[in-house]
């Protein structure tokens, strides 16, 4: 490959071919220590978990378990609903935030951007961890509504399917809000201006404008959240109390308590499938639109 | 077709912070009369005509628009059309449905929207486009589709936001005078907003000149090029010399004697304008397409600096002994020049204006 690539060995290309040659290689020579690290540390580790996931003796032992017990099929289907269901809530809040940041925060949208990056700086452990005190029995949400004379006795919060929600939409819903003010940022206002001259009222406008023109930060902030929200084990450990199990949480199970590697690396392998349809789906969406 | 409607402006005013956008302004637009907003950028124009479209409210003032009075109005109850520098053609729909936009807000159904697209298309001379996407079209096309948009809801009013400003120029002179046929044929009152003298002297039947949030001067476009009010309009409408001068005597037939302040001290006869007492020191403003070089009655004496063919006419730049700046002479035949480089320069008869020292700047 190095002698093939080096500029000298070719004299009698024209000169301009050969500057590009060089050029070429030049790029690629820098983007080495990159590609060698991502060999080492995300390539070679994959096929290494895939050979690992396909035993000797059996090669497709874990893939049917999987794919076979109704059990396990159920967690494959919750690894797809709870995601999906946050992409959504995430939409629901974030949309209207990332709407307001875009046309009317004006020189506040710096200070959103600063406090919707914020909390990102901090471990997600620390933040999911707070809603456990938060919502705890003798926690503050709790002490308030007995205060407030709203309940008599302390409502179970954590260890429920909704605290999970909860946790998972509080740390994602930042992921959303960016990926939408940045496409409805380049929306030119003129457009909405001209469908308004045109006959529109505000909500027209919004739903035949504003909303097709944004589908792409929509979608974009989707598929974002989903691959998150099926990769996170953290809300489902700390918030779910085992009312929500996921792939991600039965593979932190099987490795750190059953020490199942084979079973926990297929698990690994349809998980990442499951992000590389999601990225699949948005290039394809991409590439439709022409962006 | 519907009929034309007057539209009115009754003391509208805009400040920002402490800034005047507008100053308090009226103005009268007639049914089917094209008006050009003529100034430079931040001279209040771009606000002026947001404020007839209803997406900036005016302190103060109102709009009417066929005496009925829409200052509180959305903008999409105004009952307008409105074409912007960068033709805001909807990216995510066709030709067809761009067109079709404004009808389906009014509830009209595909087979009349379908009918009336062709009809628009046909009268922007894009027939059959109804189907194209409107990012594979070119900007005159962009343009006329813009144009047909906006037309086709039968608008009371065209308001018109450097509607050329993105056209490279050959296609931008054929776009005027089409844009003028087009307005006339359909008889609707057109507002324009330019920073182009030319187009707006090309296009409108009247221009409304604004400097820093103020119409300065309306009229038809012969008035504002040859009967410019100040020194900023006369600049602003194109190539203008500039003389100092005084007074030195009145005329039954309105003109003055002007004595200019030149080698030889000429003395010439101009329109005089209101306010004028003898002794009085005034600028005179003339073209340079008027001043005649080696004709008869020569005025003053100057030295040509340099000379320039621009195709339908010779530019010449004069200089002359006492005067800063240089002085422009457009001529139409090339100029012979004596061995000493002077040419005698006369003055034109009834073409020269003139205007207070402190008028416009």
């Amino acid at each position: 490959m190095s002698d093939e690539t080096c500029p000298g060995v070719a004299p009698e290309e024209p000169a301009a071919f050969r500057r590009e040659r060089s050029f070429r290689l030049a790029s690629v020579s820098w983007a080495m220590p990159a590609l060698i690290f991502l060999l080492i540390f995300l390539v070679l580790p994959l096929l290494a978990n895939i050979a690992r996931s396909l035993p000797l003796e059996d090669p497709f032992q874990h893939y049917a378990r999987l794919l076979g017990d109704a059990y396990y099929l159920g967690i494959v289907r919750q690894t797809i609903k709870v995601p999906a269901l946050t992409a959504v809530a995430c939409l629901i809040i974030g949309y209207p935030v990332a709407y307001f940041m875009v046309r009317h925060a004006g020189r506040w949208n710096a200070l959103i951007v600063f406090l919707l990056i914020a909390p990102l700086l901090t471990s997600t452990i620390m933040r999911t961890f707070g809603w456990t005190v938060l919502l705890g029995r003798r926690g503050l949400v709790n002490a308030w509504m007995s205060d407030f004379g709203m309940i008599d006795k302390a409502v179970n919060m954590v260890n429920t399917e909704w605290a999970v929600y909860l946790g998972l939409v509080h740390v994602l819903s930042p992921f959303m809000v960016l990926s939408v003010s940045s496409v409805l940022q380049g929306i030119d206002r003129r457009l909405e201006e001209s469908a308004q001259i045109l006959g529109a009222g505000r909500l027209r406008v919004f739903l035949t404008i504003t909303l097709p023109l944004s589908l792409d930060g929509i979608a974009t902030g989707c598929i974002l959240v989903f691959v998150l929200a099926s990769g996170s084990f953290l809300s489902m450990l700390l918030l779910g109390g085992g009312k929500v199990t996921t792939l991600s949480l039965l593979i932190y199970q099987q490795f750190t308590l059953t020490q199942d590697i084979g079973f926990a690396a297929a698990m690994g392998n349809v998980l990442l499938l499951l992000s590389l349809i999601c990225m699949a789906i948005q290039l394809r969406f991409l590439r439709r639109r022409g962006v | 077709m519907m009929e034309s409607v007057p539209l009115t402006l009754r003391g509208i005013a805009k400040r920002y912070g402490t800034a005047h956008a507008l100053k308090p302004t009226s103005l009268d637009i007639e049914a089917g009369e094209m008006l050009a907003l003529l100034g430079p950028s931040g001279c209040g124009k771009t606000t002026m005509l947001r404020i007839i479209a209803g997406f900036t409210a005016p302190d103060t003032g109102q709009v009417l628009i066929g005496n009925i009075d829409v200052t509180d109005l959305a903008p999409n109850r105004r009952g307008l059309g409105m074409v912007f520098q960068s033709y805001s053609l909807f990216p995510h729909m066709t030709v067809g449905e761009n067109i079709a936009y404004g009808l389906k807000m009014r509830g009209i159904n595909a087979a009349e929207r379908a009918h009336k697209v062709r009809d628009m298309l046909d009268l922007v001379r894009l027939p059959g486009f109804e189907d194209r996407q409107v990012n594979h079209l070119s900007g005159g096309q962009q343009q006329r589709v813009a144009l047909a948009r906006s037309l086709v809801t039968d608008p009371k009013v065209l308001l018109l936001d450097e509607p050329l400003g993105a056209l490279d120029r050959q296609l931008r002179e054929n776009m005027q005078f089409e844009l003028r046929a087009m307005q006339k044929r359909l008889g609707i009152t057109t507002i324009i907003v330019t920073h182009d003298q030319e187009e707006a002297l090309t296009v409108s039947d009247r221009i409304a000149v604004m400097q820093n949030g103020e119409i300065v001067q309306t009229g038809a476009p012969t008035e504002i090029y040859e009967r410019p009010r100040n020194r900023f309009v006369s600049e602003f409408l194109g190539t203008v010399n500039i003389f100092d001068g005084d007074l030195v005597a009145s005329h039954p037939d309105d003109c003055w004697s002007v004595r200019l302040a030149l080698p030889g001290a000429p003395v010439v006869k101009v329109a005089g304008s209101q306010g004028l007492s003898v002794s009085k020191s005034v600028r005179v403003a003339v073209r340079p397409e008027r001043l005649r070089l080696n004709g008869s009655n020569e005025t003053f004496r100057a030295c040509i600096r340099s000379s320039v063919f621009r195709g339908s006419y010779h530019a010449y730049e004069l200089d002359i002994a006492g005067i800063g700046g240089p002085v422009y002479v457009h001529s139409n035949e090339p100029v012979e020049v004596g061995d000493d480089g002077m040419v005698g320069v006369a003055w034109p008869q009834g073409h020269a204006v003139m205007f207070g020292r402190d008028d416009g700047r």
